[in-house]
């Protein structure tokens, strides 16, 4: 039983980590992923009015002369630092690196780990009016993922992390195909948090496939028919379905349910969950998140079900500087009584526009009846560039 | 001593006197064209009175620009005396009411509005900005859902073995906290009522337990900060916590468990998210002397 629950807290502890999207910006009155991003369900590149919030709103103004007005600002977060000569075509890169360290403080036990975990580049293709086509491919490095499978040796490698054309058939509806992140859930930063792995829509989770996304006043929401990853071995990929829906609350607040089926040749899955965001002003914001994934595998016909839930709160004492606290429950068996409680508070800083500066700390515990184990602590700085 | 005492006294009141005396200038200021109005303009004066207390409709031009130019200097003048106001005042406060007559009687006469609105916006963020700063006491009510960490040893013939205990529970308790528009300052104490169970860290030692009630109190000062208008608060904490919890020793001879402190010291950090007068907690906090922590989640209501 130690064995098992040390291999679980190891699994959730020293997975891979990339910051992806920002959904706590509902607390800047941003309910929508569309604002900012190219992909209307968060994710992947900015589009220019997503740049200038960054510039103007999230980022620090401290490092810029105090005759730069936030106009100035805006146009400056072009790739180029300017605004861009053209409607058509934008590029953007993307670097992060990470210095992971395990059991910080300890004389015993403590490791150091430095990742890149993202060096992609980007090139979208737009054209018509509010971008009614566009065409984005977003290309980048890798790492070999962190927790060992037995017979698997882990590769760094380069590989497509999206690649989509887009048509939004009016304001309100958009048609998406090609390789995406599956529509599902909350899209957090933290790709680590169980919300996102256990249903299985984390970072090298994205299937080929064609998405609907819905929006007017009240309601936003998704549907999404993927084949799996086809640059995957036939067997591997995850075939199915998912769907996430958002209702808008005193026009400020989000709640939202989503579904997701899907299966390969070994495994199905079916998950389901509830999340809400709510905008607590001044970019204060919590995200909550609660739900459950049921695996149904082949070779043992047995079934699996795990629960999770998510409570993420953040705060903005002054622009540019966020400080944020990550609370997870993870039930990986819900027949089993043991279960986990991570807990991460965070700090987040942009000390000007392409710069991100973060620190977390991570206290992962388990609780079982007949069993205690020492917390399990990881420490986790994070240098995150764009261009 | 005597003489250092006088010195000082002497040095404060010096240094006090231009002050109270540049105060009294003005205020002998606002005396002076007060009596200029009444004995110089009373028919001007009398007219306007009358005719805002009747709310009837005034004609600007009706009246001499001497007359609108010494209601603008006593306004300035009382402006003068209340930027130096380091008290909150009223605006029920006698020397706030004048100010807003002559503000309504410049307003009526239709004279350097802009400049009137400009003095009177100044004056009130003044007040507010003294307001903000003010510190007020408020009582809370809460209950945390709390886990908490907590070491003993296992002393056997051949040496000893770590145990931890992983406890769970909950802790109702008061929080009282002196804040204003910024910070606030509190005390809090909580009932713990958990229970855990124990565990040797070492594998091959099999020594468990489960179900061990734990009881203490958890009392901290926090240092906290408003980061946003719907005040949601983030600050420092130092709690500290006395607990009793009693672990079996095994029945073999030459076993004995030995626990740990009793009382924690801790620092941490904890956020409160006010959702009108009720709010929900959270803490976060290591201890001083172990690679362990507490954690709390909790809600409550504030007085």
């Amino acid at each position: 039983m130690k064995i098992t629950l040390f291999f679980l807290v190891i699994l959730f502890s020293i997975s891979s980590k990339l910051s992806l999207a920002y959904p706590n910006y509902i607390g800047h009155g941003y309910t929508s992923c569309l604002n900012c991003h190219y992909n209307p369900f968060g994710n992947g590149p900015l589009n220019d009015y997503g740049r200038a919030v960054s510039a103007t709103l999230i980022s620090a103004r401290w490092a810029y002369p105090k005759t730069w007005t936030e106009e100035d600002l805006a146009e400056k977060s072009g790739t180029l630092f300017r605004k861009p000569k053209q409607d058509w075509f934008r590029t953007q890169f993307n670097y992060r690196r990470f210095r992971l360290t395990r059991n910080p403080g300890s004389a015993k036990n403590e490791t150091e780990l430095w990742l890149t975990m993202q060096a992609d580049a980007r090139a979208i293709i737009k054209f018509g009016e509010n971008d009614k086509f566009t065409s984005v491919v977003n290309y980048g490095y890798a790492p070999a993922p962190l927790s060992q499978v037995s017979g698997v040796s882990n590769k760094d490698s380069w590989r497509s992390r999206e690649h989509y054309i887009g048509y939004k058939i009016n304001p309100k509806v958009g048609v998406y195909a090609g390789l995406m992140d599956k529509v599902y859930g909350v899209r957090l930063v933290e790709h680590i948090a169980f919300s996102r792995s256990l249903p299985q829509v984390t970072m090298n989770d994205q299937a080929h496939g064609i998405a609907v996304h819905y929006l007017n006043d009240k309601w936003e929401g998704g549907i999404n028919g993927f084949l799996g990853n086809l640059s995957q071995e036939e067997n591997l990929r995850m075939k199915g379905g998912s769907t996430m829906v958002e209702r808008t609350i005193g026009d400020i607040h989000r709640i939202g349910a989503s579904y997701m089926s899907s299966r390969n040749k070994f495994y199905s899955l079916q998950s389901y969950s509830m999340h809400t965001r709510l905008n607590l002003k001044d970019g204060a914001s919590i995200i909550a998140e609660i739900g459950e994934v049921q695996k149904d595998i082949e070779s043992t016909q047995s079934t699996i079900k795990s629960r999770y839930g998510l409570l993420q709160t953040y705060l903005r004492p002054a622009r540019g500087f966020y400080v944020l606290n990550n609370i997870e429950y993870a039930k990986a068996d819900t027949s089993d009584e043991n279960y986990i409680v991570r807990w991460g508070p965070a700090i987040q800083i942009f000390p000007a526009q392409r710069i991100e500066l973060r620190g977390d700390i991570y206290n992962t515990r388990v609780f079982g009846p007949e069993t205690s184990v020492p917390d399990n602590w990881t420490l986790l700085l994070q240098t995150h560039l764009w261009l | 001593m005597a003489i250092k005492f006088i010195t000082t006294l002497f040095i404060i009141l010096i240094s006090i006197a231009p002050v109270v005396a540049k105060d009294d200038i003005v205020f002998n200021q606002v005396k002076d064209f007060q009596k200029k109005l009444k004995q110089e303009y009373s028919q001007e004066l009398n007219n306007l009175r009358s005719q805002i207390k009747n709310d009837e409709t005034i004609d600007p031009d009706s009246y001499t620009e001497k007359f609108k130019k010494i209601n603008f200097k006593i306004y300035s003048l009382i402006a003068k005396i209340l930027i130096k106001e380091k008290r909150l005042l009223s605006p029920e406060h006698k020397t706030r009411k004048l100010f807003s007559t002559y503000r309504e009687r410049l307003s009526q006469l239709e004279y350097q509005e802009l400049k009137v609105e400009k003095i009177f916006d100044l004056i009130n963020n003044h007040f507010k900005n003294i307001e903000d700063k003010q510190y007020s006491g408020h009582w809370r009510l809460f209950i945390d859902y709390i886990s908490w960490q907590y070491g003993a040893v296992l002393n056997k013939p051949t040496g000893s073995s770590d145990l931890v205990i992983t406890n769970k529970g909950i802790c109702p308790g008061v929080n009282y906290a002196r804040e204003n528009k910024f910070l606030s300052f509190s005390v809090d104490a909580c009932l713990l009522q958990t229970s855990g169970g124990v565990s040797s860290i070492d594998p091959t030692v099999t020594y468990t337990q489960s179900n061990i009630s734990a009881t203490g109190i958890k009392s901290s000062i926090s240092i906290g900060y408003f980061a946003s208008a719907s005040k949601t608060e983030i600050g420092f904490k130092i709690p500290l916590m006395l607990i009793s919890q009693d672990l079996e020793d095994p029945p073999a001879v030459g076993y004995k468990v030995k626990e740990g402190t009793n009382l924690i010291p801790m620092a941490g950090v904890y956020s409160r998210w006010p959702i009108g007068n009720y709010f929900f907690q959270t803490e976060f906090s290591k201890y001083l002397e172990e690679d362990q922590t507490q954690w709390a989640l909790g809600l409550g209501y504030k007085f």
